[in-house]
């Protein structure tokens, strides 16, 4: 075997990027105003989002501790935020909303599923963001998710569900298409299809 | 009226008797100084050449008088000169035709001149008559007087002689005759290029014998103390002369005698070539010591002022603490002087006592610092100048620190306190010493010695004065500021408020003493830093924030980050607007380890013991930072 060496590096350039710690505490900080609702409205004149949309770079691409730290308090910040009626809207703009969604959706951790079902349970809330739910691609698996899960998510999938037949009539169909493909899963999903029908 | 008396009486009196009644009558006139013009413009001048002629003893005796009486009158020996009667009488003076007491008033006309020493002298060992001699003394008096500060003619008449006739006037023991010895030689020893001449040709021993005389006059002591004090500002071997010096002062206790000889000392003290001799010799330390107890005023300030430079040497140091001097120094300064000069010249002393390393701990276990610390109490900027020095460099040192802590920071704030009301804080800054931020200044102080500086008269130089104790003031809290203790004590004694009035004044060495004095206060106990807020540390860092200065960037981000862990202030510090003087610190810098701190230091303000602070949270949106935040976290986070 032969190994042919390639070119000695005279200096070993360092990484020009910025200071993970910054973005940590950023996030630590906004997380904590996040927390208080009464600020909601200020942060998102003050720009705060354009913070969140920095952290959600972080998301599925966290290698260190800081770097999981701002993923974590991005999704919490986006779930905080999702409260407040006035700033979902804005939210729903940004790309970052959906990066976070799918985020949450595949991270195997119950504890984020459960921020998502909160997430849509609030936008869902909102009378005209039930089409923007429901195209949104992981909208199906999502609802697939949540209905294997604990009683929680269930109900909040139950919650999601007629609030979307209830705000925005025009995408019943769609609707029921999605609970159809509840419908060919299991026993329970029955029982939930059962459910919304009952409301219907 | 002489004339009338000759008119009526003339022809009754023998002709000798006339000529004396006549020299008599122009010796009389011409006593009185008013009257020379006239006389001579009348010819008196020749008159009394004429009555001289006569050789007669009396008459000539009499003449001399007059003459004497004549010649004391610059102006008119000076109009004799120009008429050119010196000629003839220089001929006269001859030595070799000298020889006659007839001709020795026209040498004494020869003024200020060899030819008059040479003749006095002449006259003294040949006849050793007190009348002559009288005459011969006043004459020399006068002219020794009049020449006193033209070196080369002195140097002239030194070589011809005169020492010789004074030591003849001297020998006949006249106590009147020997304050004409001593006015003499104090005179001759106005210039001190001839001093070393002088000394050479047995001056001292002259003063010696005039100073020794049991029945002699005060006056003759008082020209002797003047004599040797003139010598000590330039004479190079200066044993005998504080033998001299010695010797004067045991044999006389009049106060202007003590007087000269204490500024002979102080003279001798501040040459270097002789402190080291007076340093070291205990006889002198005690003279100084009685001096300072017991004397008028300026004798106690020379008194003082010899001590103090004498304390620069530090032999001379360890000899007063072991003789136990010090101490009297101690209790003189603070309780038996009213005097501030004297208290001030002690402050000076006190300080050069502890510039002795090897000394420093037992002169502040005997009392020195305290009562440094006690004299700066007086309203005095010299004092407190110097207690303020003293503090600064005891503060350098980590031993020494403990020692000034408790109640040298109080002082320092005071003295910082009376500076500023003095000076309305309208000080400049012209001395400066390096301070690093986060660490101690060194003390790098000149070890300079205190001599006689009383020039400090000046409105400039009291600023000068002020400014340097403003900032040996602010240097020492600097250092004792890193103590852990230092928190309360500081928080409590009125510090923040010292440094919120340094900042008034826009001055960059203000600003980084105050920064770092900050810095360093915020590394004290956690519980005093809570302290610190509620004195109002937050507003000192708002103003801090203006800064663009490296070192204040460091300090105010510091301070705050060290501030905001403690739990207790976090609230207040909100309350008190800190965070956009936070980010409007973050704003000056691109350090990314300032900009991790000054964040840290904002999250610690959002958070409490559990989880988040509700309250201060929405206070901290209120104050509009979130775009600061923003920018940073765009700008100095790592973008992934």
């Amino acid at each position: 075997m032969t190994f042919h060496p390639g070119f000695c590096a005279n200096s070993i350039h360092q990484s020009t990027n910025g200071s993970v710690l910054v973005t940590t505490f950023c996030s630590r900080i906004l997380l904590n105003f996040t927390l208080e609702i009464s600020t909601h409205q200020r942060l998102l004149e003050d720009k705060a989002l354009e913070c969140l949309e920095i952290f959600s770079k972080y998301i599925g691409k966290s290698e260190t501790e800081y770097e999981k730290e701002v993923s974590r308090n991005g999704t919490f910040i986006l779930s905080l935020l999702c409260n407040s009626n006035h700033v979902i809207g804005h939210l729903t703009e940004y790309k970052l909303f959906d990066v976070f969604c799918e985020h949450m959706l595949y991270s195997q951790n119950s504890s984020e599923i459960l921020f998502l079902s909160q997430i849509f349970l609030n936008v869902a809330l909102h009378p005209s963001r039930g089409t923007f739910l429901v195209s949104r691609p992981y909208f199906e698996p999502m609802l697939n998710a949540f209905a294997l899960s604990s009683n929680d998510l269930k109900a909040n999938c139950v919650k999601i569900i007629k609030l979307l037949f209830e705000n925005d009539t025009s995408k019943v169909s769609e609707a029921k298409k999605m609970t159809g493909l509840l419908l060919t899963n299991s026993h329970e999903k029955k029982r939930l299809l059962c459910t919304i029908a009952r409301w219907q | 009226m002489l004339v009338r008396y000759q008119a009526e009486n003339g022809e009754e009196l023998q002709m000798k008797t006339r000529q004396i009644l006549v020299s008599t009558g122009l010796c009389n006139l011409l006593s009185d100084f008013k009257s020379h013009s006239i006389m001579v413009e009348a010819g008196v001048v020749e008159v009394l050449d004429k009555l001289t002629d006569l050789q007669d003893k009396t008459v000539s005796l009499i003449c001399v008088k007059a003459t004497s009486n004549l010649v004391s009158n610059p102006k008119i020996r000076d109009e004799i000169l120009a008429r050119g009667i010196l000629d003839e009488w220089m001929e006269v003076s001859e030595p070799t035709r000298a020889s006659s007491e007839m001709d020795f008033h026209k040498i004494l006309l020869t003024i200020p001149f060899p030819f008059v020493c040479r003749s006095a002298q002449t006259q003294l060992i040949n006849h050793k008559d007190l009348d002559i001699c009288m005459v011969c003394g006043n004459a020399l008096v006068h002219i020794s007087y009049d020449v006193m500060m033209k070196a080369e003619v002195v140097l002239d008449m030194v070589e011809n002689g005169i020492l010789n006739a004074v030591r003849q006037m001297n020998e006949i023991g006249d106590s009147r005759l020997n304050f004409f010895c001593a006015t003499i030689i104090c005179n001759l020893l106005f210039e001190s290029s001839n001093h070393e001449k002088l000394v050479e040709m047995g001056v001292l021993d002259i003063i010696d014998s005039l100073s020794s005389d049991k029945t002699g006059l005060a006056e003759t002591k008082i020209r002797c103390a003047a004599s040797l004090e003139r010598l000590s500002s330039s004479l190079t071997s200066v044993v005998s002369l504080i033998a001299s010096m010695s010797s004067l002062l045991a044999h006389s206790t009049v106060n202007n005698v003590t007087h000269y000889i204490s500024a002979a000392f102080f003279s001798l003290s501040t040459r270097q070539s002789c402190m080291h001799l007076l340093a070291n010799d205990r006889e002198i330390h005690k003279l100084l010591i009685a001096m300072m107890r017991g004397s008028e005023c300026d004798t106690q300030i020379h008194g003082a002022k010899t001590l103090c430079n004498l304390t620069c040497d530090e032999e001379c140091a360890g000899i007063l603490l072991e003789t136990g001097f010090v101490s009297d120094f101690v209790v003189i300064a603070i309780l038996r002087t009213n005097s501030e000069i004297i208290k001030e010249v002690c402050a000076q002393s006190l300080f050069n006592l502890l510039h002795h390393e090897k000394f420093r701990e037992e002169m502040v276990e005997i009392g020195v610092l305290w009562a440094l610390m006690k004299l700066s109490k007086m309203d005095s900027r010299v004092t407190q100048n110097i207690c303020a020095k003293v503090l600064f460099n005891f503060s350098c040192y980590d031993d020494m620190q403990q020692k000034i802590l408790e109640h040298g920071v109080p002082r320092l704030l005071q003295v910082s306190y009376r500076v500023r009301a003095k000076r309305g804080m309208n000080v400049c800054s012209f001395f400066s010493f390096p301070l690093e931020v986060a660490t101690k200044s060194p003390s790098n102080l000149p070890e300079q010695l205190l001599k006689f500086s009383h020039q400090i008269a000046t409105e400039k130089k009291e600023d000068l004065v002020d400014s340097n104790t403003k900032q040996f003031c602010a240097g020492a809290l600097c250092n004792l500021a890193f103590r852990k203790e230092a928190g309360q004590l500081y928080a409590k004694g009125g510090a923040i408020g010292f440094m919120k009035e340094l900042m008034d004044v826009e001055d960059d060495d203000n600003e980084i003493y105050c920064a770092t004095i900050l810095y360093n206060l915020s590394h004290c106990d956690i519980e005093a830093r809570f302290s610190l807020v509620q004195e109002g540390a937050v507003p000192l860092l708002i103003n801090l924030s203006k800064s663009k200065a490296e070192k204040t960037i460091i300090a105010s981000l510091s301070s705050m980050y060290n501030l905001s862990l403690c739990m207790g202030a976090r609230g207040e510090m909100v309350k008190d607007n800190i965070a956009p003087a936070m980010v409007a610190t973050l704003d000056h810098t691109s350090n990314l380890k300032l900009i991790e701190l000054g964040l840290a230091a904002l999250y610690h303000l959002t958070c409490k013991a559990e989880g988040h602070d509700a309250e201060s949270c929405a206070l901290l949106v209120k104050t509009g930072i979130m775009p600061s935040v923003v920018t940073l976290c765009m700008k100095f986070g790592s973008q992934r």
